[in-house]
């Protein structure tokens, strides 16, 4: 059949070759996307501005966008060395002269930079992989996937970049495969002798950050709708207050009298597996997780007991509570193999991604596995089969149950006097804990408790060869019985029920904003750092969502006030005063999914193969940030770089810091702050705002400061921008006691000062800014330029119109405006 | 004392407290020693309000490092950018990235003081001024 050539919506036709830059092979795409009934551009928007669609697009594609981007907040990088390796032309000092290779310092942070998120996105496509493939093995290609009656948008962050919906696995497989080959040009990209432009780099680290929430998303589709993950988009409305049911989270909630499998890292499948088995069998073990399979496990089944982030995995063996240990790909702390042989502890790896050294049994016979593991003639395994691990796991843990010494912890009057005090201990923490008074008193290892990583280090280096972390694991058992929280495990995606009905409170201010907090926490004081800002947050009408394992770490945290553990604290509706788990670290597409949404619901912005629209639309307007917190993975590096690039700003947590890259603004430079008002045309300065795009800040306080500084956007409605006001001012005069420099840079109109301060900033302006005031009105602002005009002048010349639209691409001006210009 | 020399030296030294820092009446000590500005970063500036002292302002340490490496940056007060830094209280991981920056990307000049160096800087400018 003949592809078209051209599209007509109504009375318009489109031009296929004018859509796209290369429309071979995928006319029919093109003219579906534009003409489809439900989700197709409207003939007027057709008729108002250019169509242009980036579908399959490579980072080239989109570098129209990510430049403009780049340009306001170029990179800043902090090389942890200036010693390059990469190639074998030299070693090279990077710190003065250029490479060899003719590369230079910058460049090879970019390069770096492009390395970890091309790593942390193949971490989703490969987790995706391997569910998608698994999905076709049981169900083919055909299977349809059911997105829910909630959900009106099948899937958001494949379809801004490939242009199709997923609707069937195989559709999924097609979405991956572009996926996949976009890793590989990736790579190539950061290979010795390929690009060499800091930005070009750059664009592509933020590519590779997009393919991996197409890939997240994909993973989290078909988690739900083909292996039973429990999702808002089916739930009824009455449901989603309290969608979906708690799990019990802590080590306090683990019966030591049953058998217990923990499962750790990407082990989804064989965690489903083993779940059924139980459920089957009627057997009585306890299903445990932690990091992703903790929160995936427990959307999948109500009586899984999550213990806590990835980094708590040696804390759980040392305390000797599994019975065995069932591993998938990532976040695995690669001391498991040591510490589960220490404490008896068979390891069944299920992932060809993580072999451990380990033989694979995939293909032997299940008694013979089970009798090794009991026998301890084998310490670990592999097993491909998920099936087979669940059977294995469940027979082994029975067995071992019965026998397994569980009470592993040494008695600390043996060690108390042999400490020497040389300090050892102290000098390795990565926290820099006072370990040397500490493991001379009980009591003081018990607080050393709260503050540890539970990493070991300590004992790596101590000369006696003291068990340092299990005696602070001794010291703090009666705490550790005492951790019993319950949490919610994940919701999946908001849903278009909810999302209408919040969409247009963003803009009017009743709802202040979105803010996503996310990343792997897991550190001392994260879980109360987290909580604190949660609350605050929540507190000031935000709507606050996360995902990963800092969703879980604030499981325990207590909320004074209200008197519960923070997830009964709040309702999870996505709406005003909402606190929302969307699930593990792939459920982050479902927080990007939320943000895209807004664009659709607020404007019909087509999403098919329109990302650049869509991020235009969402940087210009939509309140929305994300902090980050805790230590960050290559994952969240991705993820860091496809928020920004999609138009949320990130905040990075002190552990953040050590990402190494940064994209500031210089709010001095005028030059910098501009876009085009999208109804005349005329290219304007605007408000610094969002004033950066990736920041870290020192503390919880900065955090909560700095994200509501980050929501200002140029086209802002009145009272959102009031509401703006108001949460940046109160946590700025909270927490550092004055009114921050830079809020007349923000001032449009008096009228959308909060009225709490409003004479207060009036009188700020007067006095120290050269404004003219009176009886709460503006007479004369004051330019940056030095102009000094009334309300009127002043509105247009700086700042977007209320109630224009803004856009940083002129091909989105309207077609009027630009024939005119 | 070297370090003591180079902030001697300095002709437009900036004060920076982090996120750690608590000693407030040396810092205070120092900036009037040196005629230095106070960039408080972290949640620091509330201990120099709380002093009612004046030549300390909130910043946020990732700004000023950017500020810091463009050349044209002409400094918190418009007058000229600062030669050298001098960080008290901060994350030891949190510093080494900013330190790196700046090593890498600004000719500006850096200076660490800890608590006992603090003191002990603040002794041997006063003593030398009397």
């Amino acid at each position: 059949m003949e592809e078209p050539k051209t599209v007509t919506v109504g009375k318009t036709t489109v031009d296929i070759d004018e859509v796209v830059r290369d429309p071979r092979g995928i006319r029919s795409l093109i003219a579906e996307i534009i003409s489809d009934e439900k989700f197709g551009w409207p003939e007027r928007k057709l008729q108002q501005i250019d169509c242009k669609l980036k579908i399959f697009p490579s980072a080239r594609d989109l570098k129209e966008w990510d430049r403009i981007l780049l340009e306001r907040y170029p990179p800043i990088y902090a090389p942890p060395s200036t010693e390059c390796t990469s190639c074998t032309l030299g070693t090279c000092d990077l710190s003065r002269e250029k490479g060899a290779c003719g590369m230079d310092l910058k460049t090879k942070c970019a390069v770096e930079s492009l390395l970890n998120s091309c790593k942390g996105a193949s971490v989703q496509l490969s987790h995706a992989r391997e569910l998608v493939n698994e999905a076709i093995k049981r169900f083919g290609k055909e299977k349809e996937i059911s997105h829910g009656r909630n959900v009106r948008y099948p899937s958001i962050n494949p379809s801004v970049l490939v242009g199709f919906n997923v609707y069937t696995l195989e559709d999924a497989e097609k979405a991956l495969s572009y996926g996949e080959t976009q890793l590989a040009e990736l790579l190539t990209s950061a290979e010795f002798g390929s690009e060499g432009d800091v930005l070009d780099l750059e664009c592509k680290a933020f590519h590779a950050g997009s393919i991996s929430f197409l890939a997240a998303e994909i993973a989290e589709i078909v988690k739900e709708s083909c292996f039973g993950l429990c999702s808002s988009s089916n739930a009824e409305l009455v449901e989603l207050p309290n969608f979906p049911h708690f799990i019990d989270q802590g080590v306090g909630t683990i019966d030591r009298t049953k058998p217990v499998i923990l499962f750790a890292g990407n082990s989804i499948l064989p965690g489903i597996e083993t779940i059924d088995y139980v459920r089957e069998k009627g057997e009585e073990v306890q299903i445990c997780g932690v990091g992703p399979a903790g929160l995936d496990l427990g959307r999948y089944y109500e009586g899984t007991k999550n213990l806590g982030s990835a980094l708590k995995i040696l804390k759980v063996i040392r305390c000797g509570i599994p019975d065995v240990i069932v591993l998938g790909d990532v976040c695995i702390n690669l001391n498991v193999r040591e510490e589960a042989e220490k404490a008896g502890i068979p390891v069944i790896s299920s992932s060809p991604k993580l072999c451990m050294g380990y033989e694979d049994r995939t293909e032997e016979d299940i008694s013979k596995i089970v009798s090794n593991l009991v026998e301890g003639t084998e310490k670990g395994i592999i097993i491909l089969d998920p099936k087979k691990v669940a059977e294995v796991a469940v027979l082994t843990s029975k067995k071992i149950s019965e026998t397994r010494k569980k009470d592993i912890l040494p008695k600390i009057s043996e060690y108390i006097e042999k400490c020497d005090g040389c300090g050892k201990c102290e000098e390795i923490c990565p926290n820099l804990l006072p370990l040397t008074a500490a493991v001379r008193d009980e009591k003081k290892l018990s607080e050393i408790y709260d503050s540890c990583l539970f990493c070991a280090r300590c004992e790596s280096v101590c000369p006696k060869e003291m068990p340092i972390m299990s005696l602070i694991l001794k010291s703090a058992e009666e705490k550790m019985r005492e951790e019993k929280y319950r949490m919610r495990p994940g919701r999946g995606t908001p849903t278009d029920l909810e999302f209408r009905d919040v969409a247009f409170a963003f803009g009017f201010g009743t709802v202040s904003g979105m803010v996503a907090i996310v990343g792997c926490a897991g550190y001392p004081g994260s879980a109360e750092e987290v909580g604190y800002m949660v609350n605050e947050l929540v507190d000031m009408n935000y709507l606050v969502l996360t995902a990963g394992c800092t969703a879980t770490e604030i499981a325990s945290y207590y909320n004074q006030t209200e008197k519960k553990h923070i997830y009964e604290a709040w309702h999870s509706l996505f709406q005003i005063r909402g606190f929302l788990n969307c699930g593990s670290c792939s459920a982050l597409s479902h927080v990007a999914r939320g943000f895209y949404k807004y664009t659709h619901v607020i404007a019909r912005t087509p999403i098919n193969g329109n990302f650049v629209e869509q991020a235009d639309y969402i940087f210009g307007k939509l309140p929305c940030a994300v902090i980050m917190w805790g230590p960050v993975t290559e994952q969240m590096y991705a993820a860091a770089a496809a928020f920004a690039r999609m138009g949320a700003p990130v905040v990075l947590g002190p552990h953040g810091s050590k990402y190494s890259r940064f994209f500031l603004g210089n709010r001095d430079d005028r030059s910098k702050w501009w876009c085009y008002d999208g109804f005349t045309g005329r290219k304007l300065e605007v408000e610094p705002c969002p004033p950066h795009l990736i920041v870290p800040v020192e503390t919880k306080e900065e955090a909560l400061t700095m994200v509501t500084r980050l929501l200002f956007r140029p086209n802002d409605f009145r009272d959102g921008r009031m509401s703006k006001f108001d949460s940046y001012l109160s946590f700025y005069e909270r927490y550092f006691k004055g009114i921050p420099d830079d809020f007349p840079l923000f001032v449009r109109a008096a009228a959308e000062l909060p009225w709490t301060r409003k004479h207060k900033l009036l009188r700020i302006l007067r006095e120290k800014h050269g404004w003219e005031t009176e009886k709460g009105v503006i007479i004369r602002a004051k330019h940056r330029d030095g102009r000094l005009l009334t309300e009127e002048e002043y509105a247009d010349s700086y700042g977007i119109r209320v109630g224009q639209y803004s856009t940083f691409l002129e091909r989105l001006i309207l077609k009027e405006a630009r024939e005119k210009r | 004392m070297d370090v003591v020399q180079i902030m001697k030296e300095a002709k437009r030294p900036l004060i920076l407290t982090g996120a750690l820092f608590k000693d407030f009446d040396l810092a205070i000590e120092l900036s009037e020693a040196l005629n230095a500005h106070i960039a408080a970063t972290g949640n620091s500036i509330a201990g120099f309000r709380d002093r009612g002292f004046e030549n300390a302002s909130k910043e946020w340490i990732s700004e000023i490092v950017k500020w810091v490496c463009i050349p044209e940056w002409k400094g918190l007060d418009g007058k000229g950018k600062p030669d050298l830094l001098i960080f008290m209280g901060y994350h030891p991981y949190f510093l080494k990235r900013m330190l790196s920056t700046l090593s890498n990307f600004s000719e500006c000049r850096t200076v660490v003081l800890e608590k006992e160096n603090l003191e002990e800087a603040v002794k041997y400018i006063k003593e030398e001024r009397e």
